[in-house]
């Protein structure tokens, strides 16, 4: 009887480090996967940054007053493909952003320069903003791949209440 | 009266000593015992054991959900990547780039060149390097007028383009109708089929010449 209940209890024992093991590589792969998603959103939020940016915004728009088509056009380009990875709310920002850039560029063909000083003032208006949430980011992210992951797929996290924080500011 | 209470005490006191006795001996077997010691041991054992398999659970859900995510991403990314490097998609820009309409040319290269950096597919990643070069000695081409040259490095740059074509087809055919747990499978392991197939591939098409530009 004795050795019966030994041996039951050695074999859950047994379990128990089996699944334990498990737990461990799970847990080290699932951080893994954390850190690289986490690095993408980083990766992605530094890119997009460098491109919507009131700096880069301004010349642009100066160039394309000036007649520079190509330029603005490829700006335009590069704006689109860098904000469509973006996901959640920031993304749906970024989009905003990006159907302003196309506006401006049908208003040229229409030669309305005055509308497209309007839309240009207000479209600065936004990448301040979005210029905003990117150094709250860098500021309680920093560098560290996991917390990126963490606290941007969380929606109750503080960076994430800081961006819903600005929807009424994009919708209004 | 006075006989009677010494006999009660007595009575009395017999029987609280076989009630110390017993609790003594239950106690003792409550804190030395063997068998209770044993099944407060097989007790904690089975909850961590409940408790770690409820982790595993846990950490199985999550990483697949993970895998299910990025997979999608992976077919999503192909998709895009399909789309964009068409041959039929670079004759127009090149045709009109000969026309002088310099705007489409710009506009593709920023595209592929994002695509490039951004779309991670295995070791498919190798063939977008190597497609940046000749699009970029084309637009230098153009600005010097060298018509010669830019025929040349259009030339190359097509030829690329179909090598790179076909091995995001061989990747249509083994992943187009799999799962998406699988897309992130085959495409995140290094050592997978398809990976081992893609380089085996590129070092095929351009061992010796890789870096050139």
């Amino acid at each position: 009887m004795a050795q019966k209940k030994n041996i039951i209890i050695i074999l859950l024992l047994l379990f128990g480090f089996i699944s334990l093991y498990f737990n461990i590589h799970l847990f080290n792969e699932n951080k893994s996967i954390k850190s690289m998603v986490g690095r993408d959103y980083f990766n992605q939020h530094a890119e997009a940054n460098s491109i919507v940016n009131v700096v880069v915004f301004e010349k642009k728009v100066s160039e394309l007053l000036d007649g520079d088509v190509k330029s603005y056009d490829v700006y335009r380009t590069r704006v689109n493909s860098v904000v469509s990875n973006i996901k959640g709310s920031v993304g749906g920002y970024y989009n905003r952003i990006a159907l302003s850039l196309d506006e401006i560029a049908s208003l040229y063909e229409k030669g309305d320069i005055k509308a497209i000083e309007v839309k240009a003032e207000y479209t600065k208006s936004k990448i301040i903003v979005m210029n905003e949430i990117y150094s709250k980011m860098e500021e309680t992210l920093g560098l560290e791949d996991v917390k990126w992951y963490g606290e941007l797929t969380n929606s109750n996290s503080e960076i994430n209440n800081f961006i819903n924080d600005k929807f009424e500011f994009f919708n209004k | 009266m006075e006989t009677y209470s010494i006999n009660d005490v007595r009575y009395l006191n017999s029987g609280s000593d076989t009630f110390v006795l017993v609790m003594s001996r239950f106690i003792k077997n409550l804190v030395g015992g063997n068998r209770l010691k044993k099944n407060l041991i097989s007790i904690i054992v089975i909850m961590l054991l409940v408790s770690s398999l409820g982790m595993n659970y846990h950490f199985f859900n999550e990483t697949s959900s993970f895998k299910n995510m990025i997979g999608l991403k992976y077919r999503l990314n192909h998709e895009e990547v399909m789309w964009n490097f068409e041959v039929e998609v670079f004759d127009h820009v090149l045709k009109q780039l000969r026309q002088g309409d310099e705007v489409q040319f710009a506009r593709y290269y920023v595209k592929v060149s994002s695509l490039a950096a951004s779309h991670r597919l295995g070791n498919v990643d190798n063939f977008y390097v190597i497609l940046l070069p000749p699009l970029n000695e084309i637009s230098i081409n153009y600005a010097e007028d060298d018509m010669d040259a830019l025929d040349k490095n259009a030339e190359i740059y097509i030829e690329r383009l179909k090598i790179t074509n076909d091995v995001l087809a061989k990747l249509e055919e083994t992943l187009g109708e799999a799962s998406n747990k699988e897309w992130y499978n085959q495409l995140s392991n290094i050592n997978s089929e398809l990976n081992s197939y893609i380089s085996e591939r590129w070092s095929q098409e351009f061992q010796g010449q890789g870096g050139r530009g």
